[in-house]
């Protein structure tokens, strides 16, 4: 079934069709917004706000850009929004102290320096963590952060390298381990 | 150290980053969305949106429909009544004004009228009272109402779209709810245009009861009718107007 057949249903109420739009993206979007806040309530409240929303809104979809480009347009201002709320509730930024273990890892790191990392990417603009989560992180191509953010691919691109160079800035001191 | 080389470190200590589980909770957060896109089914989107672009249109009407008064006119012969405070106050004032225009006693000891219509020109209101110094009053209320009405709706659309209308919020709707129930049980809503537009106010601010603390969704509908409504902007006219 197309996407625009799937809408079709959806829109004619069919719940079968709901759940299959749903089952098709849900996994990507939690994902993101897994590495974005970092906590699993926020994962998931953030997932379903973004579905939610996009259930509301599908009858003014057009089709410009892909279901699932549109999906991540809002799962993307559903997460920035939300977590902006939740730092203007607490007051502060998480820090790496309250982040939860880091369990995967192909080539062990120092812990200290995957520590280091962490804060480091923590503490990235929203604008830089959000492209450099996506892209490094989740493997999203310029063009889909693009089209998910509302920006162009090259500010993508180069929100990305300055990510990548404060990152490096940020574990200078660590060089020798990195490269090893 | 090249770029290459740290590029390569950050794509691969950066898979750890706030790692996600490997099993998805998909059942869980599916129910978690119907239950919350439930109530919205039940009500259905357009009684909000056929609920506030009402709100407007009877905003407008009223407005247009009053009996050739002057707002100088309905100054002149008024009682005024002084501002509330607090929604204890209003409420207590809108109960006066409503007193005062059914017995069509005098104006309660403190209430002046202006002389000439002009702020801060006021006597002292000892004399009779016609049944258009009630009207009068309660003109003022309503319009005072819908003042603090249009004040809420303010505040309601300058909230984040994504954020829980907070309990503040809520029990401001509440209060405007007692008022407006009082205001539609006086004489003020023995006008069938005013009463349309009591009744319209009324459905909208119990529309904003149910969603405090609620689905974030609910909110979009009220978005979308105050964008294609304009109905902030027809509320200023319409609260100015009366």
């Amino acid at each position: 079934m197309t996407d625009a057949q799937l809408i079709a249903e959806v829109l004619r109420g069919d719940p079968r069709a709901e759940r299959q739009l749903y089952d098709a993206h849900v996994d990507r979007i939690y994902r993101l917004a897994w590495r974005m806040a970092g906590d699993e309530t926020l994962a998931r409240d953030f997932t379903q706000d973004t579905f939610i929303r996009a259930f509301n809104k599908l009858a003014d979809f057009r089709g410009d850009s892909s279901l699932a480009t549109w999906l991540h347009s809002i799962a993307s201002s559903v997460i920035l929004n939300g977590l902006k709320k939740v730092q203007r509730i607490h007051g502060r930024e998480l820090t790496g102290d309250e982040l939860p273990e880091v369990t995967v890892s192909t080539r062990e790191a120092e812990p200290d320096l995957k520590l280091r990392l962490r804060r480091a990417i923590e503490g990235l603009p929203d604008g830089y963590r959000t492209v450099f989560v996506m892209h490094d992180v989740e493997g999203y191509t310029h063009e889909e952060i693009g089209a998910a953010l509302g920006i162009q691919s090259g500010t993508s691109k180069a929100q990305l390298s300055r990510a990548r160079a404060r990152l490096r800035e940020q574990l200078s001191d660590f060089a020798g381990e990195w490269a090893s | 150290m090249s770029d290459e080389q740290f590029e390569e470190f950050l794509k691969r200590e950066a898979q750890a980053y706030n790692a996600p589980p490997a099993a998805v909770p998909r059942d869980e957060m599916w129910s978690a969305i119907r239950a919350r896109r439930t109530p919205k089914r039940r009500y259905g989107p357009w009684i909000g949106m056929a609920a506030t672009l009402l709100l407007g249109v009877g905003i407008g009407r009223f407005a247009l429909d009053r009996d050739g008064a002057t707002n100088e006119n309905v100054l002149a012969t008024a009682p005024v009544i002084p501002l509330a405070t607090s929604s204890t106050r209003a409420a207590d004032s809108i109960a006066d004004a409503i007193a005062d225009a059914v017995v069509r006693r005098p104006p309660a000891p403190g209430l002046a009228v202006p002389a000439t219509g002009r702020r801060g020109t006021r006597i002292a209101a000892n004399r009779p009272a016609t049944n258009s110094d009630g009207d009068a009053a309660l003109q003022i209320m309503s319009r005072e109402h819908l003042s603090r009405a249009e004040a809420l709706v303010s505040v309601v659309a300058a909230t984040p779209a994504d954020a829980a209308m907070d309990s503040l919020t809520g029990r401001w709707a509440r209060d405007m709810l007692t008022n407006t129930r009082l205001l539609l049980d006086s004489p003020a809503g023995n006008d069938p245009v005013r009463r349309r537009l009591f009744e319209d106010l009324e459905t909208v601010l119990v529309q904003l009861i149910q969603r405090t603390g609620g689905a974030v969704d609910e909110r979009q509908l009220i978005d979308r009718t105050l964008e294609r409504t304009q109905l902030l902007t027809r509320l200023r006219n319409g609260a100015a107007g009366i």
